[in-house]
């Protein structure tokens, strides 16, 4: 439901794909803001409920918009907007409400008239901002109540300033805040940022489907510095929550339980090996249903698989799905590209050119952590903790000390968190398990020499394979390099 | 603040020295002059002068014109190249000499994926001394910690510091300087027009070393890579817009566009053929 009033959603091709009344036919329409690359809306009121559909199935595939707010700028739309991944700007503007696809055609809303001078309006409209929104999340860590500033732990060289005379946040909340950057205010090493509203950043609950919501959250939810404190989360997921959807309660279904541990430690081999494994397959498995091509999507749009693990989700995930997957991290990567060579065609001979060109060069950045290191990260953490915990026991300890035991890497980790007790129990399993392996290898080299060849062979034959498993972890879960 | 004067300064510079404004043309003059003075005073006083001209050297014009002649991208292919002569060298004599054991030592061994690439040659003899002298030294360790745990706390928080802290996998920083000094090459000889030309035909760089190419890059160069990278990505999407909507058409291609689309975005993968009779010896490398 959006808030002003529709119930129709991304997910209803029927309605979302209808034009504008006023709009020529194929103008102003789904296929066309989908198609653009690159988006500018010019936000005088809020835009009508289809652009706002058609918005969202563009943000949803991981391309961008540039939005500039004027006077009308609710706070909990922006952080919608915001963290979906659109441009914010702060604009000198009136009451019109104009989109712009790929700088060269204009509508005006809500009726959806082109507009006759569409360069030239977008260029003037360009002109006007003044300052940019960008959302910040973290810890407070100072309040300084005379100045009406705050700090966060997380951006230590941003003041956050709220208006004269609006409440301030209390020391040690952890916080999403909406702030405002004035490009007027000097180039320093401390920033002054002016915090319009702000929101408890705890983790979310279970969310309705990712179509089911509108951009704004309920505006009565944020709290703003001129509004008494609320302590309340917005009502439903926000829009980044929803990008987000597709991996995290992914890895959270994939992190193991205390009994998933303890059944790995009773199997061969380390069972933080056996943990991560398993979680990778399951994690492929899962994004390769066809359901989870969309989250794939969304999720690949700004990151790639690493060289290891691009291969093996090849391997694991079918053609077409990983295919649709692919496809908006290439646009993305493409639209980068193209920034890159708009500005390199230009010539030299201007500031603005150079200019344009070590922006083009900075958007190049590198991606987001692969999403299956993201996973195996995640799922070592949360095994290494129950591990751990499950081996404060006695019972735990005797499981531990028939298997056998972790391998080296993950060895070194278990031994940066372990208490005193168990710290014992892994570093004498440990000593165990090497000097074992030791004596085995000394034998080798033993039957190998040319004196005591005839000796019948036996486990020490192997004893290499076991050291390197040992060492490294176990080859379902070192994964391939790749190159 | 400084970073944003300094961008400021070479920016105007650059724009002024590409507009021949006279004060720009001035300071190129003086600083070629400059040059040239050094040059001729370290010349009579019989020293070497690095800052001179850069200059193409045959050898790496050779070596990039045959990266570039085979398909895939070059800096993927060089650093396949490096990895397999590096395992090569090191099962040959590097296993045993003492600069690899402290390094190994010191990283705890090679990195998961680079153990198992080992374990692959099957030469159990001297993989089975590395296993030896990396657990011996671990084994060690261990007795410290366990000795020192419980009596003398400032000890055992050394000794545990010490067991858990390792150094990068020696390979990995190898094959990562290889592809610095690949990519640096290879920037420099797009210079050429003939390797210029060669690399229009090619399948162009993936994409993590084309973000490292552009950052070295510049003028001419720049524009060939940004442009060719943009053919290829455009080329990819299409053929891959075929696979996502059901398109069979394109299955027979070799790479498939999902595989070509998957080197182009995390690097390209190329297959060692190993001849275990020659101990490792590397023979070519598949694309795969």
């Amino acid at each position: 439901m959006t808030a002003n009033g529709s119930s129709s959603t991304p997910c209803e091709p029927t309605r979302a794909r209808a034009a504008l009344p006023h709009a020529a036919e194929g103008t102003l329409d789904a296929t066309a803001v989908l198609a653009a690359r690159e988006l500018v809306v010019v936000l005088g009121a809020r835009p009508p409920a289809a652009v706002e559909q058609w918005l969202a199935a563009r943000l949803a595939t991981g391309r961008g918009a540039t939005v500039l707010c004027g006077q009308w700028s609710d706070p909990a739309y922006l952080r919608g907007l915001l963290e979906r991944g659109c441009t914010v700007y702060d604009a000198v503007l009136g009451e019109e409400t104009l989109v712009f696809l790929d700088g060269q055609r204009g509508y005006r809303l809500p009726e959806g008239r082109s507009l006759p001078r569409a360069v030239a309006t977008l260029a003037a409209r360009l002109w006007q901002r003044i300052g940019e929104y960008v959302l910040l999340e973290g810890r407070v860590s100072a309040v300084y109540p005379a100045q009406g500033a705050f700090q966060l732990a997380e951006a230590e060289r941003v003041w956050l300033v709220v208006k004269a005379g609006g409440p301030l946040p209390r020391v040690g909340e952890v916080l999403r805040v909406l702030a405002r950057v004035f490009w007027g205010g000097g180039a320093g090493a401390t920033q002054v940022f002016e915090a319009l509203a702000w929101w408890p950043a705890t983790p979310a609950g279970p969310r309705p489907p990712a179509c089911a919501t509108a951009f704004a959250a309920s505006p009565a939810s944020a709290r703003t510095p001129a509004e008494a404190p609320a302590t309340d989360r917005p009502t439903g997921p926000t829009l980044a929550e929803e990008a987000r959807a597709g991996l995290e309660p992914l890895i959270a279904a994939l992190l193991p339980e205390a009994s998933t541990v303890a059944a790995a430690l009773a199997r061969a081999g380390c069972p933080l090996c056996r943990l991560v494994a398993d979680a990778r397959a399951a994690f492929y498995t899962r994004l390769g249903t066809a359901d989870r091509a969309g989250a794939l999507a969304r999720e690949l749009a700004n990151s790639a698989f690493c060289a290891g693990h691009g291969w093996e989700a090849m391997s694991r995930i079918p053609a077409p799905v990983l295919a649709r997957g692919l496809l908006p991290a290439l646009a993305d990567r493409r639209a980068r590209v193209e920034r890159v060579v708009a500005a390199v065609r230009q010539p030299a001979t201007t500031l603005s050119a150079r200019r344009a060109l070590r922006v083009a060069r900075a958007a190049l950045v590198p991606p987001a952590a692969c999403p299956a290191c993201t996973v195996e990260a995640a799922v070592t953490e949360a095994g290494l903790r129950q591990l751990l915990a499950h081996l404060t026991p006695p019972a735990g300890q005797a499981a531990y000390q028939a298997s056998d035991g972790l391998c080296v890497r993950h060895l070194r980790l278990a031994l940066a968190r372990a208490p005193a007790a168990v710290l014992r129990l892994l570093v004498g399993r440990a000593r165990a398990v090497l000097e074992a392996l030791l004596a085995d290898i000394a034998l080798y080299y033993h039957r190998a020499t040319w004196q005591f060849a005839h000796e019948p062979k036996g486990a020490e034959q192997t004893a290499w394979l076991r050291g390197i498993a040992l060492w490294a972890g176990a080859r379902r879960a070192a994964g391939a390099r790749g190159r | 603040m400084w970073r944003r004067v300094a961008e400021l300064v070479a920016d105007c510079y650059a724009a002024g020295l590409a507009r021949a404004h006279p004060a720009a043309r001035l300071i190129a003059w003086a600083s070629q002059q400059l040059l040239r003075l050094g040059r001729w005073l370290t010349g009579v006083l019989g020293l070497p002068f690095p800052w001179t001209a850069p200059v193409l050297w045959r050898t790496d014009r050779g070596e990039v014109r045959a990266l570039l002649r085979k398909p895939g991208c070059p800096i993927c292919r060089h650093v396949a190249e490096a990895s397999a002569r590096s395992y090569f060298w090191f099962l040959m004599e590097g296993y045993g000499e003492a600069a690899w054991i402290d390094q190994l030592t010191a990283a705890g061994g090679f990195c998961p994926p680079h153990m198992w690439q080992l374990a692959a040659s099957g030469l159990a003899y001297r993989i089975s001394y590395v296993v030896q002298y990396l657990s011996e030294d671990l084994v060690r360790r261990l007795r410290v910690v366990e000795t020192s745990t419980g009596r003398r706390q400032r000890q055992a928080r050394a000794a545990l510091a010490a067991l858990v802290r390792t150094a990068p996998c020696p390979l990995c920083a190898i094959l990562e300087r290889d592809a610095r000094h690949a990519i640096d090459k290879l920037v420099g000889c797009l210079a050429d027009t003939e390797l210029a030309a060669l690399y229009e035909t090619a399948d162009g760089l993936c994409w993590p070393h084309f973000q490292r190419a552009i950052a070295r890059a510049d003028g001419p160069v720049l524009r060939l890579l940004a442009e060719h990278q943009l053919q290829q990505l455009a080329a990819t999407e299409r053929a891959l817009a075929a696979v996502a909507t059901g398109g069979a058409a394109a299955a027979a291609d070799r790479p498939s566009p999902v595989a070509r689309a998957t080197a182009l975005l995390s690097g390209w993968r190329f297959h060692h053929r190993m001849e275990r009779s020659h101990d490792g010896e590397w023979v070519e490398l598949d694309t795969v």
